[in-house]
């Protein structure tokens, strides 16, 4: 496999996350980024929600903070009024719609959210467009996060895989 | 006077983002801090919680701050714009706040270091 790592949700610290560069591809494949030559399409983050900025049944923005920068989130909730989302099976969407709309409301100034979703671009700026978010009660939860974002930086994320 | 002279302690150089027991990051416009500290004093009429760590000690103004209780003794983590007032006096007006008692403060302590090694690595290295 020339990326192993494409569809993996990397474990990156924010400014790792803001430093990746965007490798164009064709349609129907979404943009990727590069880490060192390494291509990502998703990202884990873990931090303090620091801004909320919710447009109910369009979109939720918050940023997420975990001491080393600050990462922009979307998370869409338009589910049930995009053309996009019509095209699929309509109670697939449904649940899609109920998850998010759950995870909207779990998302509050000042907790610590565990984010995943897909790495993209907005007015330059790299974001997270949120598939799932889950708010961390262990108070260790940051300090664990960054361990492993530095673990697996220096032996899996740096370790560029040879190419096929 | 005296909240500068701590915060000189705090620092681990002469920059604000090498603060001993704080995280920072940038907004546009200012420098905010992450502060973990223990609670100390804390008044609801003026909602100014004086916090410490050690011998430091920092005044915390969380009228911005909801659904969060106060409890003499346990330890919070903050983050907002430091202030210097008229007399020299710092205040974190704090935007948001959380209790995070149960935390690990020698693995937190340990982990920021580690944390500023490897971002000192990284911007010697940047990536391609």
């Amino acid at each position: 496999m020339d990326h192993p790592l494409y569809n993996t949700h990397v474990k990156l610290l924010a400014s790792d996350l803001l430093s990746l560069t965007p490798v164009p591809s064709s349609n129907p494949n979404p943009v990727s980024f590069s880490r060192n030559g390494t291509l990502l399409s998703r990202a884990e983050t873990v931090g303090t929600v620091i801004s909320r900025d919710l447009r109910p049944e369009k979109y939720l923005k918050f940023v997420v903070d975990d001491g080393t920068a600050c990462v922009g989130c979307i998370l869409w909730l338009n589910h049930l009024s995009s053309p996009y989302f019509s095209r699929r099976c309509a109670p697939d969407v449904r649940i899609i719609a109920q998850a998010a709309n759950r995870f909207a409301s779990e998302v509050k100034l000042g907790a610590v959210a565990r984010v995943r979703g897909r790495i993209t671009m907005y007015r330059s700026e790299v974001q997270i467009t949120v598939s799932d978010v889950v708010v961390d009660r262990d108070p260790n939860a940051e300090i664990l996060h960054w361990l492993d974002c530095m673990r697996l930086a220096r032996r899996c994320y740096d370790v560029v895989a040879p190419r096929k | 006077m005296e909240d500068l002279q701590v915060f000189s302690r705090l620092r681990g150089s002469a920059s604000l983002p090498c603060l001993d027991t704080a995280k920072t990051f940038k907004t546009n416009y200012t420098w905010c801090l992450l502060f973990l500290f223990r609670l100390e004093e804390y008044s609801a009429e003026t909602a100014i919680a004086m916090v410490v760590d050690g011998d430091a000690k920092l005044k915390i103004n969380t009228e911005h701050l909801r659904e969060i209780s106060f409890r003499i003794g346990s330890i919070y983590q903050f983050i907002g714009e430091l202030l210097i007032q008229p007399d020299n006096q710092a205040v974190l007006q704090a935007r948001v706040g959380r209790n995070v008692d149960g935390i690990n403060l020698s693995l937190y302590h340990q982990s920021l270091q580690l944390l500023r090694q490897f971002e000192a690595n990284r911007l010697k290295n940047p990536m391609t």
